[in-house]
């Protein structure tokens, strides 16, 4: 059992080796920075296609405006049946005087505007129901039925623009986008643990007459394997935080683009906002895990006795 | 202490036999000597003390526990027991006197204070008192290999080995060297001793061993050296 004395000597050669040997340990920690900074990125663009899509089918709606004669209790009647089907995930009533009011708000500083519907007898606006579909394939379906159930006499139009071609593009950019960041981050892996994997080997050589010595007066397997399990894990820290803060520049001058196309901030759990941790943590975490599997396949083919 | 029973050892899948059929008994606190040419076996003997190698037949027992149980990640348990002053020294270059023997202490677990304590104390043991700031290359031989010795030391062991330890020596400092190792063994230390010094190993009057061509052909108790 590797006792507390031993484990903090381990982790100080591990350091000093590292401190010896440093420009050799640069290469890895460079290496290991671009590598996090790559998957760092992938992240970050994958989920930004994501929420673009999302974002573009929550968008997605049937408006169903009435004629004037409608009365708000046949419409409310109307919502009630149109509920029934299984397409439907919600309904949004909205009565032609609460779209007035609505209108008038938004254009209350505009005195033409505010002009005009004083001069008008009747709301101009009419009653509307908002549908939107449990998913997008079935909005062709659900303006069917719409359109021959028996209110129809009541419907003066049905409003509903047809995002499906662009939507599916969207999603095939996403997913290209998903495959191709898989295809990057598996190589940029392993190139890291090639690179970590060459250093730890050059690092062992150098020191094979002291690993020797180390054997030779009964130090375990641990206590000769542990530095480089250090210094491999180092190089994946040190890695981590370069490319976290490499990206956090990167993610504020992106956001502000990204907040304009969008058309609202991203969500707070976004790796802009507070996941900016998390990403940094997986950054880290997958640093250290490259980290340490490069130097257990180094001590594992360099150290054997 | 150690029971070496019908050991053979080959090298190279049987052409070089370098132990042959090997039977040896060595008590707790003995001082023996292993005498024989170059390339008798003296060093392939020790090595298979120490687990570096593995015999092809027979047995070795050492306190009773048969080595052959002791798998190779556990065999630094073994040598933490076990002071070994090997034929080319092997002392790092760029390490202090001191700080050879020191390292040997950290490995082994013990706590700094003990190194700190204690290195001063073997150092003045094998007689480099002023001599611990000083690199191997600033070293003659014999200091080296009281060095060697002080490592071998460092961890207090039961058993030493030491294998030609006055090799390149002239024999004033080979005689030093050889009433040092006496001097260890008079406080209690197992010691085995590899050698082809003739001289020597007559003075002191103690069981000696000699192996020919991989064999034992002698051992006697306080016998003199007769190749
Ligand atoms: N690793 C090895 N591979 C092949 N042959 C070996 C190996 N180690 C030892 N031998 C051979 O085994 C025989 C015994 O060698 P060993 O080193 O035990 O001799 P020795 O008695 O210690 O000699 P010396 O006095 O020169 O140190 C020699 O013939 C040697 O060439
Ligand atoms: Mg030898």
């Amino acid at each position: 059992m590797p006792t507390l004395i031993s484990l903090s000597r381990v982790i100080n050669y591990g350091l000093v080796n590292l401190w010896r040997h440093r420009l050799l340990s640069l290469t890895a920690v460079v290496v290991m920075g671009i590598s996090m900074s790559v998957l760092g990125l992938l992240l970050v663009v994958n989920q930004l296609a994501d929420l673009s899509s999302s974002t573009i089918k929550d968008r997605v709606d049937v408006s169903i405006f009435f004629t004037p004669e409608a009365t708000d209790d046949q419409v409310t009647e109307v919502k009630a049946e149109f509920e029934k089907f299984e397409e439907v995930k919600s309904i949004n009533f909205i009565s032609a005087e609460a779209a007035l009011e609505k209108f008038k708000q938004r254009h209350g500083n505009d005195p033409l505007i505010q002009a005009t519907l004083l001069e008008l007898e009747a709301n101009p606006l009419d009653s509307t129901l908002v549908v939107t579909a449990h998913d997008l394939g079935q909005y062709p379906l659900l303006i069917q039925k719409i359109e021959r159930s028996r209110f129809h006499p009541l419907i003066k139009e049905i409003n509903y623009e047809d995002n499906r071609a662009l939507i599916e593009r969207l999603d095939t950019i996403t997913q290209g986008i998903r495959n191709f960041g898989v295809l990057l981050a598996v190589i940029f892996g392993c190139t890291t643990v090639l690179v970590t994997f060459n250093t730890l080997k050059l690092t062992i050589f150098s020191r094979r007459e002291e690993i020797e010595i180390m054997r030779l007066v009964g130090a375990s397997n641990w206590y000769i394997r542990g530095p480089y399990l250090v210094e491999g894990t180092a190089y994946g820290i040190f890695g981590g935080v370069i490319s976290s803060s490499l990206i956090y520049p990167f993610l504020a001058f992106v956001e502000h683009g990204a907040s304009n196309f969008f058309g609202f901030r991203l969500p707070q759990a976004s790796f802009f906002h507070e996941g900016f941790w998390l990403l940094i943590i997986i950054q880290i975490g997958v640093g250290i895990g490259l980290g340490v599997i490069s130097s257990v396949i180094a001590t594992r083919r360099h150290l054997q006795i | 202490m150690i029971v070496f029973q019908k050991i053979t050892k080959t090298f190279k899948s049987g052409q070089v036999v370098a132990l042959k059929n090997v039977s040896l008994e060595i008590s707790q606190g003995e001082f023996l000597s292993l005498v024989g040419k170059s390339g008798a076996g003296k060093s392939t003997l020790l090595a298979l003390i120490t687990l570096e190698e593995r015999p092809d037949s027979g047995r070795i027992l050492i306190e009773g526990q048969d080595l052959s149980a002791i798998k190779p990640a556990d065999s630094f348990y073994l040598r933490r027991k076990i002071g070994v002053v090997y034929q080319d020294i092997k002392l790092l270059p760029r390490r202090t006197a001191a700080e050879n023997v020191a390292f040997a202490m950290e490995v082994s677990g013990l706590p700094d204070a003990a190194i700190i304590a204690d290195v001063p104390k073997i150092l003045d043991l094998v007689g480099l008192k002023t001599r611990g700031g000083a690199f191997p290359n600033e070293l003659s031989g014999g200091e080296k290999q009281r060095v060697a010795i002080a490592r071998a030391l460092a961890h207090k062991p039961a058993l030493l080995i030491a294998d030609e330890p006055t090799g390149n020596l002239d024999d004033q400092n080979a005689l030093e060297i050889l009433q040092l190792l006496l001097k260890i063994n008079e406080f209690g230390t197992t010691v085995i001793l590899a050698t082809h010094a003739a001289a020597l190993v007559n003075k002191i009057k103690r069981r000696v061993v000699t192996l020919e061509q991989g064999e034992i052909t002698y051992d006697q108790k306080r016998g003199r050296y007769l190749i």
